[in-house]
């Protein structure tokens, strides 16, 4: 075909009026898939009874914000990655603070004369399913956000499938929350990392494909 | 600041970024002539990177077209167009390269192709260049050139085979360059 006649057809196509902005349209369709998750983690696996009492600890919230703040980074990175033409930055190095911190408390902790063996606090009551529980949790989100992103444009499909999939395991942990009995930092610093990570490098291997345009 | 393509390229940043917006507030003709302006950029942009296949640069060129007409929701206002614009090229660019892998061997076999052919042409050009030159040359100054410098013998060699002294191989030798290179143009020092 002529690109003169190309250009012709493209024009007299109509112009949409302000398309929906991305941000609004992730969060149109996270808000049923995670209400998947939800579901899943409160009706299949059962919510902790003592929750209400766990939330009292400060551990409870250094779990829940390791998991909010990996969510929340790596949504900024991916609604930033999402559009053509944005300079790349360090943004991924904020991905660094929160297990950095998890970390050094975990580190602590262990460092304590009172602490458990260190195996004990790693392997908790449930290290053989927490990483594939939360990767199991983060399906319904991983697909509503790849299903949002092949709307947009990334020029690097491979790293925003990565921060897709980061962003999905740290929502699913957050919701796994939930469920999980654990409270050990030195847990959350090892099981919860590698439950995010495993969407997260299945996004990074899918991105090459579902995000090309 | 004065640089003369700086003033234009931000007066082509302008134009395009003023038809862009008012084409996505529904002006067709506008979207019409924001194309037609973009397309000589997008074609020499890829022209500059695909020099080894011309005939696809139109391609690439109407797929970046039709690129930027499907994700037009995607650009930011806040952004210069021409950086948006850049990266949706460079993008389809990449992308086809990389789709392409066998290119690499097509590539490595056409320029094989190029420098046999070439440096065969030459090489040939050169030696009935060299002979003829050898032809013009005193008997005594051909055979020490031939012998020592092209056939790779030594100077007492050469003596032995010729019956000529060592000297007289040497100053063959020597008035012999200098009369080709003073043939060809050049100054042989020595």
């Amino acid at each position: 075909m002529n690109t003169d006649t190309l250009i012709h057809l493209l024009s007299r196509e109509p112009i949409e009026a302000r398309a929906m902005s991305f941000g609004i349209r992730l969060t149109v369709s996270l808000l049923p898939a995670v209400l998947v998750s939800v579901l899943l983690t409160s009706l299949v696996l059962g919510i902790q009874t003592d929750l209400i009492q766990k939330m009292a600890t400060v551990f409870f919230w250094l779990k829940f914000s390791f998991a909010l703040t990996l969510f929340l980074a790596g949504a900024l990175i991916v609604i930033k990655a999402a559009k053509p033409g944005k300079a790349s930055s360090n943004d991924i190095l904020m991905l660094s603070v929160p297990v950095i911190t998890v970390w050094l408390i975990a580190a602590w902790t262990v460092l304590q004369p009172s602490a458990p063996e260190i195996l004990t606090s790693v392997e908790g009551s449930s290290w053989k399913v927490c990483s594939l529980l939360i990767a199991w949790l983060s399906m319904p989100i991983f697909i509503a956000t790849f299903w949002s992103l092949r709307y947009m444009a990334s020029t690097r499909p491979r790293f925003s499938g990565f921060m897709a999939g980061l962003f999905s395991g740290g929502l699913a942990a957050c919701i796994y929350c939930l469920h999980c009995p654990e409270l050990s930092p030195v847990f959350v610093g090892v099981w919860y990392l590698l439950g995010i990570l495993i969407p997260a490098g299945i996004g990074a291997v899918l991105g090459k494909w579902l995000l090309r345009w | 600041m004065n640089n003369p393509n700086h003033d234009k390229f931000n007066a082509l940043e302008v134009q395009l970024k003023v038809l862009f917006i008012a084409a996505s507030n529904g002006d067709v003709k506008a979207y019409s002539s924001f194309l037609q302006t973009l397309t000589p950029y997008l074609r020499g942009f890829f022209r500059k990177r695909m020099k080894a296949y011309p005939d696809l640069v139109e391609d690439l060129t109407q797929e970046a077209l039709l690129a930027i007409h499907l994700k037009r929701h995607t650009y930011d206002t806040r952004l210069p167009i021409s950086s948006w614009v850049y990266a949706i090229a460079k993008y389809k660019y990449v992308d086809l390269v990389r789709s392409q892998k066998h290119w690499g061997k097509h590539d490595s076999i056409d320029e094989d192709l190029d420098v046999f052919a070439t440096s065969d042409e030459v090489a040939q050009d050169s030696r009935r260049d060299l002979a003829k030159l050898l032809q013009s040359l005193p008997d005594s100054s051909r055979l020490a050139i031939q012998l020592t410098k092209l056939d790779g013998h030594s100077v007492k060699e050469a003596s032995v085979m010729t019956g000529m002294s060592e000297s007289a191989i040497k100053i063959g030798v020597h008035r012999g360059l200098k009369k080709m290179a003073s043939a060809l143009g050049y100054k042989y020092e020595h």
